[in-house]
């Protein structure tokens, strides 16, 4: 069974100016131990659907309708108890900013026995130890100095490492990662995204990461999931995705990123821009801006459809 | 690049105090630019590149005088920007104009796109009628055409078109050199393109003058010319975009070059080449500020910091490494040994969190990288 399965999942919200479809009909599943990258650009539903994965939306400002299982439980059934357990053992999410997602008037050291007092019922002594080793597992050079620091003395990766380390206190077997490392420096980013991928190896966990940077996806992932316009695009192993895109949105975004190696050829850019969520067309939401448009495009939704075995496109152009 | 230089900075330095208190005495110095010097030549493309705190936006603003330099002297077309009276600095910021990165926070939000383009003929004296014509044609030159946008506010427009908004008004002056903050960090990489490319076409068109700031060495390497790399207020390497990007010669270069992701799957980086963050440019390290996260710093990195010196062909480096080679010709292909060439660096060394590093491994990418999977 798959450690994680969302089916139809949906995301509306009620604004002043109409109903916005930030989600519409995602589906997907991920086993223990693999990483998943959400790939997309802003706007495209990737961090709202991570975090649908947790719940997180408010009843109050937002619809969610699908399933998201979770260990075969469905997270939007659960009560607010039993939520807090599954985020506390089961999964756990890394933010973008972790100026913001850490307590600025705690130590690092206090946020992190909080979460182990909280979620683990362990002493506060106990607690301390476990704490100085996560700093360990992240590979925080100066644990006891790091400890004793609240998150404005330290720099910007050690706060992520921090944080990484707040979400892997209570081991849990999936991580959610919705951009953790597009607010640092490259050199830092190298460090961050080599880090995760030793932890995620040696602990064997399964990993979600939103990004909208296809050189960190190709850093990170074993799959790719690419959104546009709140749906599911495209879906492949990472490699595939890379050598034989599907989806014309994929393959305008490989042609517009520029790489090394590049100089004096001429980007091809996408024209255009995203649609707007609230007024999205009848057909496929990219056809305003395809190259390859047809009659069809501009009426019906195109599903996913298989390119290849692990690797689907949702394009009509796709036989 | 024989013909006179287009801008002149020399020994450029610009320190913030840091107050605190109820006196709010000065406790302490931000070294944002800390002694830099170079020329932008006409029609080229000069990039500025490095992470956060280098001091490259603070540079672009003291190129425009936006802000006063503590020590140095920029110099536009022979003339004295520094020493400008208020009339003749009006006069040179037709010449000179800046792009920001932020085209949400740029932007008058009650000014219609159009009014936002024209405000500065008008400031500049220019007829009503005329401005507004001249706003028009240009915006419709960015894409924008003025039937369709030109009453709009910039609420009403997406981060790519503002972008282009703010490019027509930094154009509609006929500036002769444009200093360009991060034009495209903010975008997504499908409008990124866009503006790289609009940027490049109205540069041929109308022979503009570049000086291109980004934290982004792959868009660097596309856009530029030339390339200044810049580490905590200090130049510590400059030479050609592909110089650079075939040989780079600083350790920090050199890692600059290897943390980039690869966009291949394949070729992952298997270690990453620096560790540690920037330190902070309040209290920069002695002597070479890159001596704390280099491989092979050595005793006398930290006593003096090393000068620029040439390696090659408009090619200079700040690095005691080589200083040996320090000879125009010296040799400068990928394959070279490395930096300094002396072989008990091989190993690599200790850092402070103990972990080993080896850069001559690491460099360009190719010892380093690994299939998934």
């Amino acid at each position: 069974m798959a450690l994680l399965t969302v089916r139809d999942l949906s995301v509306t919200f009620d604004t002043r100016d109409g109903l916005v479809r930030a989600v519409s009909g995602v589906s997907f599943s991920l086993d223990a131990g693999r990483v998943l990258a959400l790939l997309g650009e802003s706007g495209s539903g990737k961090s709202v659907t991570l975090r649908a994965l947790l719940g997180l939306h408010p009843a109050a400002r937002a619809h969610v309708s699908g399933e998201v299982l979770l260990k075969g439980r469905d997270v939007n059934r659960l009560d607010e108890a039993a939520r807090e357990r599954l985020r506390g053992g089961v999964v756990s999410m890394v933010f973008q900013e972790p100026m913001t997602a850490l307590d600025p008037v705690y130590t690092i050291g206090e946020q992190i026995v909080e979460t182990l007092v909280q979620h683990r019922a362990l002493d506060r002594g106990r607690a301390s130890r476990r704490a100085r080793e996560l700093l360990d597992l992240v590979q925080v050079p100066s644990p006891e100095r790091c400890l004793a620091s609240y998150p404005h003395e330290i720099s910007g990766g050690m706060r992520q490492r921090a944080m990484i380390a707040i979400a892997l206190a209570c081991e849990p077997e999936l991580l959610l990662a919705d951009e953790p490392t597009t607010a640092l420096d490259v050199t830092v980013q190298a460090q961050i995204l080599w880090l995760l991928r030793e932890l995620q190896r040696r602990l064997g966990l399964a990993v979600i990461f939103v990004t909208h940077d296809l050189g960190v996806a190709a850093e990170i992932a074993d799959d790719a999931a690419v959104m546009y316009a709140g749906r599911i695009v495209e879906q492949a192993p990472i490699r595939e995705l890379f050598r034989r895109p599907a989806h014309p949105y994929t393959e305008g975004l490989m042609q517009a990123t520029v790489r090394r190696g590049q100089k004096g050829k001429a980007l091809v850019p996408i024209p255009g821009a995203p649609p707007n969520l609230i007024a999205l067309p009848p057909g496929c939401a990219f056809a305003p801006r395809c190259g390859h448009v047809r009659g069809e495009c501009l009426t019906t939704l195109p599903s996913l459809r298989s390119v290849a075995p692990g690797h689907a496109a949702g394009c009509h152009l796709v036989a | 690049m024989s013909a006179a230089p287009l801008l002149e900075v020399r020994g450029l330095r610009k320190h913030f105090p840091l107050r605190s208190g109820v006196l709010q005495r000065t406790h302490a110095w931000v070294r944002a630019v800390d002694g830099v010097s170079f020329d932008v030549y006409p029609a080229e493309t000069l990039g500025i590149v490095g992470e956060s705190g280098c001091g490259k936006s603070t540079l672009a603003r003291l190129i425009l005088r936006l802000i006063e330099p503590d020590a140095g002297s920029v110099r536009f077309a022979g003339e004295d920007v520094r020493g400008a009276s208020a009339d003749r600095m009006k006069r040179l910021r037709r010449d000179m104009q800046l792009v920001f990165q932020d085209p949400h926070a740029s932007l008058n939000p009650r000014l219609t796109i159009e009014d936002a383009v024209a405000f500065s003929l008008l400031v500049h004296g220019t007829s009503r009628a005329e401005a507004r014509e001249r706003a028009r044609a240009l915006l419709g030159r960015v894409g924008l055409e003025a039937r369709l946008y030109g009453r709009r506010y910039p609420h009403e427009l997406s981060g790519g078109q503002r972008q282009r908004v703010n490019i027509a008004r930094a154009l509609v002056l006929d500036p002769r050199l444009l200093v360009l903050d991060e034009p495209a960090s903010a975008l997504d990489k499908s409008v990124q393109a866009q503006v790289l490319n609009l940027l490049a076409d109205l540069k041929a068109e109308r022979a503009l003058t570049y000086v291109f700031i980004s934290h982004d060495l792959n868009v660097i390497e596309y856009v530029s010319s030339r390339v200044l790399v810049m580490y905590l207020g200090e130049i510590v390497e400059t030479g050609t975009a592909d110089a650079l990007a075939q040989a780079p010669k600083h350790p920090y270069t050199q890692a600059l070059f290897a943390s980039a992701p690869s966009l291949d799957p394949d070729r992952r980086l298997e270690r990453p080449p620096l560790s540690g963050d920037p330190p902070n440019p309040i209290d920069p390290p002695s002597g070479c500020r890159f001596r704390t996260r280099c491989a092979f710093a050595m005793p006398r990195c930290a006593e003096t910091p090393p000068a620029l010196r040439a390696v090659g062909e408009a090619h200079d480096v700040a690095c005691y490494l080589y200083e040996r080679e320090a000879i125009v010709g010296a040799p400068t292909g990928c394959t070279h040994s490395g930096p300094g060439g002396d072989s008990d660096l091989r190993g690599g060394q200790s850092n402070e969190d103990g972990t080993r590093r080896d850069l001559r491994e690491s460099r360009a990418g190719h010892g380093t990288r690994a299939p998934c999977g």
